[in-house]
């Protein structure tokens, strides 16, 4: 409290709990996702369905059949480019942003997804290792580190926003009875982690010399939840701008490399696609960056490059990442924050925090991926096996799944698009070593515990 | 306050009434202001949102160059010329 009464000032009038459902992205995630999986099951108990507007492309073998997929679906591309416009577009005008800006930007996202899933569907893409996610990351390297990415372009590359709401269409794929099955599985080997790869980072900064509320930043962006665990916990425990811009550069940075790493290592040791994504959703550091890949190891699977179900990548990295990782910021960010009132030096400001910090932190995106799931589990309970087969996933499921396939791709693009390399360099040293010591000991401990301690369990999973 | 407001709806609500606490939410220094905070940290939008659940409203003491929830408090608070009116 200030030492001087500061001057009598109007009260706020009672804030609204129901602001945040439209003030914050990860409602709009949930409104989205769970919106077209309700509109798909609507569609689907009047006999119609979401397939025409889940346009995707196919496999094809030389460019004239690609032009010729093109052309023929064009109006499907169309409609499915107004559709994402003017969800998103409304999201995006209830956070704040001017819809003239988005459109154009979105355009742009758009027709590069469109060409980099055109590109995917290429049968040789395999051979020349032109997996979607990864092209269309290193596309946005390129483009954000030569010629630059314009200005103009910033409100259409909004990566969370396109992963939370791929994430919540993922829910419709994923039977509620495999999330319960499989979940606690997941949180026990992610705690395990966790707790490792946060000891490690905060106590080799401290030995580093580095201050405690740094160290925790760093500690948390590692073995949490990447960017969002090194925010959560910076302001959670006052840390120094500085400090935050630290962390967030080291997590980006780790998260870039792995991308690449995660997927080549997995491959190279011939694992399994439910091991592999465990593996991933252990050891990488941001659910984006993790899902690029993952997705890029399920299209191993998909031709036929690794053992497992392609799908099996993608969900067990959810899994463990999403319920494993992400829904304990709030009490990691809580926990820390009574820590640095009560032990850590005195930085001049007083914070107040209690357990409601754990739910206003909470990744509310986490509820629309457990709704989506409990949707089509109930809908799929009036269903014999051959029928759910024959009719709930191609009229249903796999639609969902190819309209979570699009904002994935948005997402990947807008990494990259929006990834400056040059400012890694402002980390410093020391944050760095701490940062990396725990890189190595996450990427090793999650290998042993995702191929050994739970790799009977991941592999069954992938099955 | 269980819940905090960002600075808009701040003023955007600030009427008569009784005092509001010297909180970082109400001081002039506090910028919780999403487009502002991702360009004071640039590379956050990369992988991560000021957008999201995640961030709840902490914002950036411009004074302190501390990042700090809306509710921490400190001897150098000012409340906003704004409120005070």
């Amino acid at each position: 409290m200030s030492e001087t009464a500061p001057p009598p000032t109007p009260v706020l009038p009672a804030p609204s709990q129901w602001r945040e459902l439209i003030g914050r992205e990860d409602w709009w995630a949930i409104w989205i996702g769970c919106g077209l999986v309700l509109a798909g099951a609507l569609l689907l108990s009047g006999g119609h369905s979401l397939k025409w507007l889940a346009i995707a492309p196919t496999k094809w073998s030389h460019l004239p059949e690609a032009l010729a997929q093109l052309r023929l679906h064009a109006l499907q591309y169309l409609a499915l480019f107004v559709l994402w416009s003017v969800l998103f577009g409304i999201g995006l005008a209830a956070l704040g942003f001017r819809v003239s800006r988005f459109l154009p930007a979105f355009a742009l996202v758009f027709l590069t997804s469109l060409v980099l899933y055109f590109v995917g569907q290429w049968d040789q893409a395999a051979h020349y290792n032109l997996e979607p996610p990864l092209v269309a990351l290193v596309l946005g390297l390129l483009v954000s580190n030569t010629v630059g990415t314009p200005a103009w372009a910033d409100a259409g590359l909004r990566v969370e926003f396109y992963i939370k709401t791929g994430i919540v269409l993922l829910g419709a794929s994923l039977p509620l009875t495999l999330i319960l099955w499989a979940g606690p599985v997941a949180i026990v080997q992610a705690g395990i982690v966790s707790l490792i790869t946060f000891g490690v980072i905060y106590f080799t900064a401290v030995r580093l010399g580095l201050d405690r509320r740094l160290a925790a930043t760093l500690g948390t962006g590692g073995a949490v939840c990447g960017v969002s665990g090194a925010i959560a916990t910076g302001g959670a425990v006052g840390a120094r701008k500085e400090q935050v811009s630290i962390a967030i550069s080291l997590v980006v940075f780790w998260a870039i490399v792995t991308i690449f790493l995660l997927p080549l290592l997995a491959r190279g040791l011939g694992l399994p696609t439910g091991v592999a994504g465990a593996w991933i959703g252990t050891s990488e550091f941001a659910d984006a960056a993790g899902l690029a890949a993952a997705q890029a190891y399920s299209g191993y699977a998909a031709h036929g490059l690794v053992a497992g179900t392609p799908e099996a990548a993608v969900n067990a990295f959810t899994l463990m990442k999403v319920i494993g990782r992400d829904i304990w910021i709030g009490v990691w960010a809580f926990v820390l924050s009574i820590i640095a009132t009560t032990r850590w030096d005195r930085t001049g400001v007083n914070s107040r925090t209690g357990p409601g910090e754990i739910w206003r932190r909470f990744p509310k995106f986490v509820l629309g991926f457990l709704l989506a799931s409990a949707i089509v589990t109930v809908l799929a309970r009036g269903y014999s096996y051959a029928d759910y087969k024959s009719i709930l996933v191609p009229s249903l499921v796999a639609p969902l799944q190819a309209l979570r396939v699009w904002a994935f791709t948005f997402a990947f693009l807008s990494i990259g698009l929006t990834t400056r390399i040059r400012e890694f360099a402002q980390a410093g040293r020391r944050p760095f070593y701490a940062f990396t010591a725990g890189v190595a000991v996450n990427i090793v401990l999650g290998f042993v515990l995702s191929t050994r301690i739970f790799g009977a369990f991941w592999t069954q999973f992938g099955q | 306050m269980s819940e905090r407001t960002d600075n808009r709806q701040f003023r955007a609500q600030a009427g008569a009434g009784a005092p509001a606490k010297a909180e970082c939410g109400n001081c002039q220094f506090f910028c919780d202001r999403p487009a502002e905070l991702e360009f004071e940290f640039p590379q956050l939008r990369t992988l991560g949102s000021v957008y999201g659940s995640v961030r709840s409203q902490d914002g950036l003491c411009q004074r302190l160059q501390r990042y700090l929830g809306s509710a921490s408090h400190c001897a150098a608070h000012e409340p906003r010329a704004q409120i005070l009116g």
